[in-house]
């Protein structure tokens, strides 16, 4: 069976599904270009957010990934995640 | 459901982290100064006429009724917020100040009986036709930092919507076997990384003395600076690890100044549990507690320090820690008030820590205005528990980082204060030479 990728767009549904069951108010709305800062995601929940994706896909992200830029929106962190995923066996 | 305005309960239970802050106030209570009360302080351009003050929130319900709270119970039976529809409201106190010389440690210093008065007070300072203070004084088992901030925003900016007031406690989805399983397991952990010795400042034969503030501020520039630094330190986005480990660095400093042995270090740091993205809830402290035993090993290395408090965070994170703290305070709840409290002093054997800690994140953040005046200014001033009698709070104001450190005389003097500022500064800024 041919090896398949993990999209970028698949991870941002899973993170924006997290942020909506455990960090946000209830009808807060988040979509994976909204800006995290604009919805009150503080550093600890943040920190929750990585956890999950090290949970998750088993994928520990470096201190040198966590820059602004890679944790501005969902779609950043996915993009950066799903470039670093070794493809899965579809 | 939350509860909102016009839906106010005439009676609110005490959650598991109100009656812990409760039990703390006693303690504190039997010692000098204060009790755990907290303090808020908004500076605002121009005058802001008393007449305009007081019909603007004498007229909200919800401050009615927050006022009209009185505490019954909370040492040997459950607490309790019973509202007195018969008190009157709060007066509103007004002083003038030719000068402006900063807020009078007097309205830093109001104390609150709650049993028979309201726990929230409200006074206001004109200083000279350019500046008016408000200041909000609150019982700490009333509501938190962030709870206040959110009470202060409705009262201030007029909003008609009704304020979210409260969370209704939700039943346990847990069994009791199952929460007696993890308060036990917690306490294991709480025992384990708290056990003495600790780095402590307060010497046990001194009193404590005289509570004292200091307010340490910085430019946006520097704040920017030192968010550089925590990056380049490894905490890349935790910023507020960075602060943890700067601030424990200068208790260092400060214990080898005095030719003392360094121990580790145990910070019990507050963690908000609100959901994000919304307004409150108000009443209630929402927060839990991560326990940090820093090395004594680390508190020569910021990074190695600074690199000990991340790791630390994610095994919190991974492990739990906030909510199963919880879940032990609410057991813990149901003991008498004497048990409840030498608990709460049993792991440490009384020291309770090092130093207390918060980051309150941006204060008033995108508040321009309140009761129709610019906001110059705001300042959190925590309560200070004694032992340890030294609580840092960092806090940022339009992007820019505020500390301030609250101390006991009887633990570090003005000059050892003024040291420790310092040393705190030279670690958040890398500022070159010896601050001591």
């Amino acid at each position: 069976m041919a090896a398949m990728e993990i999209q970028a767009e698949d991870i941002a549904a899973q993170l924006c599904g997290f942020l909506r069951e455990r960090i946000l108010a209830p009808g807060v709305p988040v979509t994976p270009d909204t800006d995290l800062s604009d919805i009150g995601v503080d550093s600890f929940a943040l920190m929750e957010l990585i956890l999950f994706v090290e949970r998750r896909y088993g994928l520990v992200l470096p201190p040198e990934a966590l820059t602004p830029e890679n944790l501005a929106s969902v779609a950043a962190l996915s993009r950066y995640c799903a470039a670093r995923l070794p493809a899965a066996d579809g | 459901m939350a509860e909102t305005g016009g839906c106010f309960p005439a009676v609110v239970d005490l959650n598991e982290v109100d009656h812990f802050l409760l039990q703390l106030d006693h303690t504190m209570g039997q010692g000098p100064g204060r009790a755990n009360v907290c303090t808020f302080v908004v500076t605002l351009r121009g005058h802001l006429a008393l007449e305009t003050l007081r019909r603007r929130i004498e007229a909200d319900p919800a401050y009615r009724w927050l006022t009209r709270l009185r505490l019954s119970g909370g040492l040997l039976r459950r607490g309790r917020w019973r509202e007195d529809g018969r008190a009157g409201l709060p007066a509103l106190r007004v002083r003038l100040s030719e000068t402006d010389e900063g807020v009078p440690p007097s309205l830093l210093a109001t104390e609150l009986d709650v049993r028979r008065e309201s726990p929230l007070k409200i006074d206001l300072l004109h200083q000279g036709k350019e500046c008016s203070r408000l200041i909000f004084t609150w019982h700490h088992a009333l509501m938190d930092a962030h709870g206040g901030e959110f009470l202060i925003r409705h009262l201030g900016t007029g909003q008609a919507r009704s304020p979210f007031l409260r969370q209704p406690p939700c039943p346990s989805p847990l069994s009791w076997r199952q929460r007696g399983e993890i308060a036990r397991e917690m306490k294991t952990d709480l025992y384990e990384t708290a056990k003495p010795p600790l780095l402590v400042l307060h010497r046990k034969e001194r009193p404590a003395g005289a509570l004292r503030y200091q307010v340490m501020r910085f430019s946006s520039r520097e704040t920017r600076m030192i968010e550089g630094r925590a990056r380049a330190h490894g905490a890349a986005f935790l910023t507020s690890a960075f602060y943890l480990a700067a601030a424990a660095c200068a208790l260092a400093t400060l214990k080898r100044r005095r030719g003392d042995t360094l121990e580790d270090v145990l910070v019990p740091v507050p963690q908000d549990r609100r959901r994000r993205g919304a307004a409150g809830p108000i009443i209630g402290n929402q927060v839990s507690f991560l326990f940090y035993r820093i090395p004594a090993g680390a508190l020569g290395d910021l990074a190695r320090c600074t690199a000990e408090v991340v790791a630390q965070t994610r095994a919190f994170i991974r492990s739990g820690m906030t909510d199963r703290y919880l879940v032990m305070m609410g057991l813990l709840r149901y003991l008498p008030g004497p048990l409840y409290r030498a608990l709460l002093r049993s792991p440490t054997q009384g020291e309770m820590g090092s130093c207390f800690l918060s980051d309150t994140g941006e204060i008033l953040g995108g508040c321009k205005s309140l009761f129709g005046h610019e906001v110059l200014e705001a300042v959190h001033y925590p309560p200070n528990i004694h032992p340890p009698g030294l609580t840092f709070v960092f806090g940022r104001f339009r992007g820019a980082l505020q500390v301030t450190l609250a101390s006991m005389g009887g633990v570090v003097d003005v000059h050892e204060s003024e040291c420790l500022l310092a040393a705190l500064r030279r670690n958040l800024l890398g500022e070159v030479g010896d601050a001591l």
